[in-house]
């Protein structure tokens, strides 16, 4: 047996024996119960609050992903805005990940400028320490970006991904990025992973779709991208409803309290949910287009409204694999 | 020669060579304004608070957050305690210290890039609440209200709303009427709206004309529904005029964005637009899109109300109505809703605003007779007088016009209306008279001019202000006119017009000066070739008229003898171009028309080609000067611009000048065959360069072989390769562009 070939037997050994434990270590991530993760979306965070401590305590949540702040335009520039306050400590066992939701105009102002995506990577990464440290969140692994990019400005914001997981990097942070169907016919933004959205899935302003927050039936078009789609994943379901105003048959708006929009004789006010069945028939789909992407689980969002939308049981087997 | 191919975008007077950026304004101001703006409200606050520390510190202070102290240049804060300390008055000191607390950490808390420290945050929450404490601590007199509205700030930033909301019921609503108050109520405003409270909120915004408070929370009502459930609820909100007039001024923009996008977005082509690219068009400047249906909606649903009866302000409800008729083209309906506004229960200003509409209107539904042009001098003195009662002075002294309502409802009548109407009607003159009146007003047409062609002294640049006189509307359509026409309106400006009380008005508030209009005049006729007809016009303007011009500089300092192709003469500072820059002893323009019919004269009694040809180049030369192209393009026009092109009714000199220079180049000696064949490869005329005047120094030019420049390139090449003495002229080897062109 010559050097080459005793080299090459190493090589196909070795390469075989990595093998074996890649589809160990895959076959047992899917076995494995999902992670249970929440997400905290409101402007005050409050995790001592009777009703979001015993959910976190029962559902035996241990990861939140917060929402920070978000970043808009102000005044020509990409300002933050509505900070998130958190009143009381996060419960032991619980780990959080900053989440920062980015408008789309802000990406369509920095547009082709690598300087002001630099920037704005900088700005945010040092915020997101600084608000960790003060709010006593840390220790932190992770961040996460929020943004309803478009293909119009998809460059753009994969160029300012790109600065930022190398930043985050330098500080030992990954860097996650949400994703939505719709983004699935995309290419794979440069992130370590991503949250698939399973939620928004319709159209809010036709009167006659009962499930526009999610029917797995709506996006068909898009799972077929899920299998192959290049980037691991947690997937987020919905536990929030909505209360949409209808006039004349027709989409006036959300409303978030009685006097969000005017209501006049012979509205109708109609209460849109996701209800357990169409979770759990996305949670099916998915389960078996892409079983990794349950690796972890999410909902969205929470809030102690939310919480009583669905039953105790609904959660064990949402978050179930 | 050398780089004469450079992109100078470099506008050199105002006016005219302003229009390539679409800044001509469209005067189509909103028609409702039954509300005072919050610019004026805030003013109004500020002014109570800032005179209060005027009065403190005896004038030296005129405001607190952003004031100085002149004398010492001391910061407003820092002077205003040092002068408490001395005085002793250790009660101020001491609400100072909190004051000045209070604005730090209010400041801090914007949202900003940099988060605080868990430090600085436990230390600004430990201020507030030992701020709080020494608020309600307080028990003095003089300060009692400064203090309240301390407790109640202090309170918003630590997020006690509930407090605030009971501090209010308690304590701060039982003071006396006062500025303090009015911020305090502001505040308990807030923290209903903070506990689900919006509608007791929301009338509070309204009655305090917290308009972008108001705005907020009513983002969802900006509509005909949101009219109608506001009512529904109280017929007489306080809410309602404000949506009312937010409603009306938006079926205007709408109505503005869709029918002329171009004038917001000078390169929108209309044909292209989505119903989305409109939306967000109108949306942009805060309005909302009120399409034509809803708008006839509106004006069912205010009949609705007004015959209710329930409405304690049926003008606001008629002038509306008015105003939307009037908005769609419904000029007799709009001239019966507005004549019940005036006239209906309503606040004065409501009265005030449907009277000034109805003016508007008026233009529409009335013949343009005697009675009908007496009826609009009143109004237009009226309109005048409302401007005038607004006027107030600023920090500085200077004078402004606080409420511009009745400045843009008139501009809006005459230069959008009026005018066009008049022009419609064949009475041109009236409509130009009209465009005078305004013109010799300031503050766009409200006030009377104070000016008197003598323009202001700048000692920090130590430089005069250009004159208004050639730029604006009326300056435009004066241009717009030919010379004869001038003419003739010049003789109607200072004709008596017993038959027309509009005319005899406006012509009598014109701006009459005879050095304007000769000088106009003369001028026109030279941009015309006319130069020996222009002599007289030119002779009677005063030598200090033109030193107080804006192109003073340029003719003091520019001689139209030296030929364009060999000499550029620059002037670097262009403070050295206005009005007094230079002193000069006579009227350019009237020594080179002298000149120039001297040489037509003498070039068509020459008696020899050589003196012919001679003659050709120095009226090719004069010719050029004073084109667009030359340097002295100030004698024929008041602007200039890179982009110029032979303007409507002028001669082309540039031609002329081209024709002259092709007969010297045949027959005159070779000296001027070079010179004036020099000066035909110089002429920018149908340039060789691909893409004149966009070409940047460096970039590479492509050279078009069609064109009149290549060719007289090529004969100016010609005539160097039989001439090589010549190639060795300073100009020749100086010259980039014939370099260029001979390395293509």
């Amino acid at each position: 047996m010559n050097e080459k070939r005793l080299s090459g037997l190493c090589t196909l050994l070795l390469a075989s024996l990595l093998i074996v434990m890649l589809a160990g270590c895959r076959r047992e991530e899917h076995t494995a119960q999902p992670q249970r993760s929440v997400y905290c979306w409101q402007t005050t965070f409050a995790p001592n609050d009777s009703t979001v401590a015993a959910f976190i305590r029962h559902q035996r949540i241990t990861h939140i992903y917060l929402r920070y702040f978000d970043v808009v335009m102000t005044q020509g520039t990409p300002m933050p805005n509505a900070s998130v306050n958190v009143v009381g400590r996060v419960p032991k066992g619980v780990t959080v990940t900053p989440a920062v939701y980015i408008t789309n105009d802000c990406m369509k102002a920095i547009g082709q400028n690598h300087t002001e995506a630099t920037d704005l990577a900088n700005k945010i990464l040092r915020r997101v320490g600084q608000m960790t440290s003060t709010l006593q969140l840390g220790p932190v692994s992770e961040l996460q970006i929020d943004c309803d990019w478009t293909i119009t400005t998809r460059r753009t914001y994969f160029d300012f991904l790109s600065v930022l997981r190398d930043l985050a990097h330098e500080q030992h942070l990954q860097l996650s990025t949400t994703i939505r169907f719709h983004q699935l016919t995309q290419p794979v933004p440069p992130a370590d992973r991503g949250v698939l959205m399973a939620y928004n899935t319709g159209d809010v302003r036709d009167i006659n779709n009962r499930y526009p927050i999610l029917n797995i039936a709506d996006v068909k078009p898009y799972l077929r991208y899920l299998a192959t789609y290049k980037l691991s994943l947690s997937t987020a379901y919905p536990i929030f409803s909505w209360r949409v105003l209808f006039r004349g048959g027709h989409f006036v708006g959300i409303l978030h309290s009685d006097d969000d929009y005017p209501i006049l004789p012979g509205d109708k006010i109609v209460r849109r949910a996701a209800d357990a069945r169409h979770i759990l028939e996305a949670h099916q789909t998915i389960s078996e287009l892409r079983p990794d992407a349950h690796d972890e689980i999410i909902l969205y969002d929470l809030q102690n409204n939310n919480i009583k939308n669905l039953q105790v049981s609904d959660y064990e087997k949402i978050y179930h694999r | 020669m050398k780089k004469f191919i450079i992109v100078s975008l470099l506008l050199m007077s105002v006016g005219r060579s302003l229009a390539c950026l679409s800044e001509k304004p469209t005067y189509n101001y909103y028609l409702m304004c039954v509300e005072p703006t919050q610019q004026q409200t805030e003013s109004k606050q500020l002014k109570a608070i800032n005179d209060f520390w005027k009065q403190y510190t005896n004038g030296r202070v005129s405001d607190y957050k952003d004031g100085w102290d002149r004398k010492t240049d001391t910061d407003a804060p820092i002077f205003i305690m040092k002068m408490a300390r001395q005085k002793k008055d250790y009660e101020m000191v001491r609400y100072l210290g909190w004051l000045n607390k209070y604005l730090k950490i209010s400041s801090d808390l914007t949202d900003k890039w940099n988060y605080p420290t868990r430090k600085q945050l436990l230390q600004r929450k430990q201020v507030l609440t030992q701020m709080l404490t020494a608020a309600k601590a307080y028990h003095g007199r003089r300060l009692s209200a400064q203090y309240r509205l301390l407790a109640m700030r202090a309170n918003m930033l630590l997020g006690n709303d509930i407090q605030n909301i009971r501090y209010w019921k308690t304590t701060a609503n039982h003071m006396p009427q006062s500025v303090y108050r009015d911020m305090m109520e502001n505040i308990y405003a807030r923290a209903l709206l903070k506990t689900s409270k919006q509608r007791d909120a929301l009338e509070i915004y309204a009655r305090q004309n917290d308009q972008q408070s108001m705005r907020w929370c009513v983002r969802h009502y900006r509509n005909l529904s949101g009219i109608k459930a506001i009512y529904a609820r109280n017929v007489n909100s306080r809410v309602l005029p404000y949506l009312v007039q937010d409603f009306v001024n938006n079926v205007q923009e709408t109505q503005d964005v869709y029918t002329r996008p171009s004038a917001f977005i000078p390169d929108a082509d209309k044909a292209q637009w989505t119903k989305k690219e409109y939306t967000e068009a109108i949306e942009e400047v805060g309005a909302r899109v009120i399409y034509k249906e809803e708008a006839q909606a509106f004006i069912a649903f205010a009949a609705q109300v007004l015959k209710e009866g329930k409405t304690t302000s049926p003008a606001l409800w008629h002038e509306a109505t008015g105003a939307l008729q009037f908005l769609l083209g419904d000029y007799s309906a709009a001239k019966a809703s507005l004549a019940q506004a005036i006239t209906a229960e309503g606040t004065q200003r409501m009265h005030d605003n449907a009277r000034a509409i109805a003016d508007i209107n008026s233009v529409y539904t009335e013949k343009m007779d005697d009675q009908q042009q007496s009826h609009l001098i009143k109004e237009i003195e009226w309109m005048r007088s409302m401007t005038k009662l607004a006027e107030t002075k600023d920090d500085q002294g200077i004078t402004y016009v606080a409420d511009p309502y009745f400045a843009y409802m008139l501009q809006r009548m005459v230069y959008n209306h009026l005018v066009p109407e008049l022009q419609k009607q064949g009475n041109g003159f009236l409509a130009l008279s009209m465009l005078a009146n305004m013109d010799n007003h300031d503050n766009a047409g409200t006030l009377p001019s104070t000016r008197k062609h003598v323009p202001t002294y700048f000692q920090e640049t130590k430089s005069f202000d250009y004159l208004p006189d050639w730029t604006g509307d009326y300056y435009d359509a004066l241009q717009q006119l030919s010379v004869d026409s001038l003419k003739q309106f010049v003789a109607y400006l200072h004709a008596p017009h017993a038959d027309s009380p509009l005319a005899d008005a406006a012509c009598k508030s014109s701006y009459q000066n005879d050095d304007y209009f000769n000088d106009l005049i003369g001028t026109r006729l030279m941009a015309m070739g006319r130069f020996e007809e222009a002599i007289p016009y030119l002779k009677k303007v005063s030598t200090s008229f033109i030193y107080n011009s804006n192109i003073c500089g340029y003719t003091g300092r520019r001689n139209y003898q030296q030929p364009r192709w060999f000499v550029h003469q620059v002037i670097a500072d262009t403070l050295q171009t206005g009005p007094r820059s230079v002193a000069i002893t006579g009227n350019q323009k009237v020594t080179f028309c002298q000149d120039i019919t001297n040489l037509q004269h003498r070039y068509q009694n020459a008696g020899s080609d050589t003196l012919r040809a001679h003659l050709a180049y120095d009226l090719a030369t004069l010719l050029y000067q004073a084109s667009y192209e030359g340097d002295c393009w100030y004698l024929t026009h008041y602007d200039w611009s890179c982009m110029d092109t032979v303007r409507t009714g002028d001669r082309d000199l540039i031609l002329d000048a081209i024709n002259y220079l092709g007969e010297s180049s045949l027959k005159g000696d070779q000296d001027l065959q070079f010179n004036s064949l020099y000066a035909l490869a110089f002429i920018r005329r149908d340039n060789a360069a691909e893409g004149y005047p966009f070409i940047y120094p460096g970039e590479k030019v492509n050279f078009q072989k069609q064109t009149r420049q290549y060719k007289a390139l090529a004969q100016l090449n010609n005539f160097l390769a039989l001439n090589p003495a010549y190639q060795s002229n300073p100009y020749v080897s100086h010259c980039d562009v014939l370099k260029r062109f001979l390395e293509q």
